[in-house]
C-alpha cells in the first residue's frame, strides 16, 4: 500500500474534480453533512471543548494514515470525524457501545431508514420503515 | 477504539444517522439544529467573509494595523467570530514575505473567515509537504514562484490559534472600490498558495 | 480606528464558551527567548508536533493562557507560545531552505530554556 504522502496535491484535487471553490458544494454527500453538523452541535451546547474532538480526529488521522487509493478523500476523511466523534461520545459516557452497535445495524439492514429524522414526524424511532 | 469492528466496518452513512437517531433519542441533539448548522456552512460561512476583512485592510490603514496586531478582535468586529476561530492570527504577505497556513496533524482552519477547507488541504500529501518543503511544494504543486529572497513563514495550525494570510494587493486595483476589491480575493491567497495578481503576469507572455 | 483596543478575549458575537484563561503566574518565557521543543510534545501532548521534537526555537510571541487538551480537573491553564524555528533546526543542516521560517504553537510544559 503506498504512502499516502506519495500523492501529489494534484491527484487529491482531481480526485475530488474541479471546482474546488466557489461552485462546488460545501459537502459532498448527505452523511458528511450530517456528520460535521452532529459535533458541531453538540460542541455548541457546551458537551466537550472543542480541542477534545480535535485530539481525537488527529489520533484517527494518524491511524489512518496508510489508505485505501480508491476511496475519495472526503470520504476518508469524514470516516476519521465519525470515528473520532464516536471514541469521544464513548469517552465522555454519552453514548453506551451496543447500543451504537445495534442502531447502527438497524440503519445498516433497513430496519431504521432517514425518513425517521424529518421534521413533523414525531417519535421516529419506535416505529420501523 | 472503543468503536465494534461492526460498527467500524458499516457504511459511514448508518453511522451517521445511528448518531443522530440516539443523540436525539437522549435530547442531545434535534434535526433543526443539525440542519442549522449545516446551512450556515452551505451558505453564510464561506471566504467572502475574509475577503471582505482583506478589502477593509487594504482600503483602511488602521483597519489593517488593528486586523495584523489584534485578528480575533478585528475580524469579531466584522461579525467574523466563533467556534474554530476563536483565536486569530492575520499574517501579511509583503515583498519581503510569503506567509502559508498549514495543518501538520489534522484539518484546522480559519472557518469563520474561510468558511471549510478545501480537500487538498486536509490531504496527507499536502500536510507534510507545505510544513517542510513550502516553496518547492508552492512551485510545483501550486504555480507559485517564490524567489529565493523572498522569506516563506509557515504556518502550523497546532493549537488554539488559527490563522489567515493577508495577501497582497495586486498592481492595477488602485481605482477599484472596496467590493470590487473584496471580489477578485480568492480563498486560496488567504491560505497563501495563491497570489494574486500572477495571472496578469501570465497575460504578458 | 485607533489601535488602542483591549485585548480581551470577550467577543461580542461569541456565541461559544471562551478557552482562554487568566493565571496567576507569569509565562515562563518571553519573547525573543532561545528555547528546546522537548519529550512532552510527544508524551503529554500526543505528537503536536512531533516532527520538530528537540529543536531549537525563538519565542516569537506569547499567545496567551488556555485550556490545553490534555487538561484535568485540576489543571487551570497553560500558556501557549508562538515558537519559530528555521527550516534547518528542524530538519538537520543539509535542509535545502536557506529562508524560511516555521512557527508553531506550543505549550509552555513543552519548551526548555536554552
Amino acid at each position: 500500500m503506498t504512502d499516502e504522502v506519495d500523492r501529489t496535491i494534484e491527484e487529491i484535487k482531481d480526485a475530488v474534480g474541479p471546482p474546488q471553490d466557489g461552485d462546488r458544494l460545501v459537502f459532498d454527500a448527505p452523511w458528511q453533512a450530517r456528520a460535521f453538523g452532529l459535533v458541531v452541535t453538540l460542541y455548541r451546547q457546551g458537551l466537550f471543548e472543542w480541542n477534545e474532538f480535535q485530539s481525537r480526529l488527529i489520533e484517527q488521522v494518524q491511524v489512518d494514515a496508510f489508505e485505501d487509493q480508491e476511496e475519495d478523500p472526503e470520504s476518508v476523511y469524514y470516516r476519521q470525524w465519525i470515528a473520532a466523534f464516536e471514541q469521544l461520545l464513548a469517552d465522555k459516557e454519552l453514548l453506551d457501545d451496543v447500543a451504537l452497535e445495534e442502531r447502527t445495524l438497524e440503519f445498516a439492514h433497513g430496519e431504521r431508514d432517514a425518513s425517521e429524522f424529518v421534521v413533523g414526524e414525531e417519535g421516529g424511532h419506535g416505529h420501523t420503515h | 477504539m472503543s468503536e465494534t469492528p461492526q460498527v467500524s466496518r458499516a457504511d459511514p452513512k448508518d453511522r451517521a444517522r445511528a448518531l443522530q437517531s440516539l443523540l436525539i433519542e437522549q435530547g442531545l441533539a434535534s434535526t433543526d439544529a443539525i440542519d442549522e448548522v449545516v446551512s450556515k456552512y452551505e451558505q453564510e460561512i464561506g471566504p467572502m467573509n475574509g475577503a471582505r476583512a482583506v478589502a477593509k485592510a487594504w482600503t483602511d490603514p488602521d483597519y489593517r494595523e488593528w486586523l495584523l496586531e489584534d485578528g480575533s478582535a478585528a475580524l469579531d468586529d466584522l461579525g467574523y467570530t466563533g467556534m474554530e476561530g476563536v483565536d486569530m492570527g492575520v499574517y501579511e504577505n509583503t515583498s519581503d514575505v510569503h506567509n502559508v497556513i498549514v495543518c501538520t496533524l489534522c484539518s484546522c482552519f480559519p472557518w469563520p473567515v474561510l468558511g471549510l477547507p478545501p480537500t487538498w488541504y486536509k490531504s496527507p500529501p499536502y500536510r507534510s509537504k507545505m510544513v517542510k518543503h513550502p516553496r518547492r511544494t508552492l512551485r510545483e504543486e501550486f504555480d507559485v514562484d517564490v524567489s529565493e529572497d523572498v522569506e516563506i513563514r509557515v504556518w502550523d495550525t497546532s493549537a488554539e490559534v488559527r490563522y489567515m494570510v493577508l495577501p497582497q494587493r495586486p498592481a492595477g486595483t488602485e481605482g477599484m472600490s472596496e467590493e470590487e476589491l473584496a471580489d477578485i480575493v480568492t480563498r486560496d491567497s488567504m491560505i497563501g498558495v495563491e497570489r494574486l495578481g500572477d495571472e496578469h503576469v501570465e497575460d504578458l507572455r | 480606528m485607533t489601535t488602542g483596543h483591549s485585548h480581551s478575549h470577550s467577543h461580542s458575537h461569541h456565541h461559544d464558551h471562551d478557552v482562554t484563561v487568566e493565571l496567576d503566574e507569569e509565562p515562563r518565557f518571553d519573547p525573543g527567548q532561545r528555547v528546546r521543543l522537548n519529550r512532552a510534545v510527544i508524551e503529554k501532548y500526543k505528537r503536536r508536533p512531533e516532527y520538530a521534537e528537540g529543536a531549537d526555537g525563538v519565542v516569537e510571541q506569547v499567545r496567551g493562557a488556555y485550556l490545553p487538551p490534555t487538561a484535568t480537573d485540576e489543571i487551570e491553564g497553560e500558556y501557549l507560545y508562538s515558537v519559530r524555528f528555521r527550516p534547518r533546526q528542524i530538519w538537520g543542516d543539509d535542509h535545502p531552505e536557506k529562508n524560511g521560517s516555521v512557527y508553531i504553537d506550543v505549550w509552555e510544559d513543552a519548551l526548555d530554556e536554552r
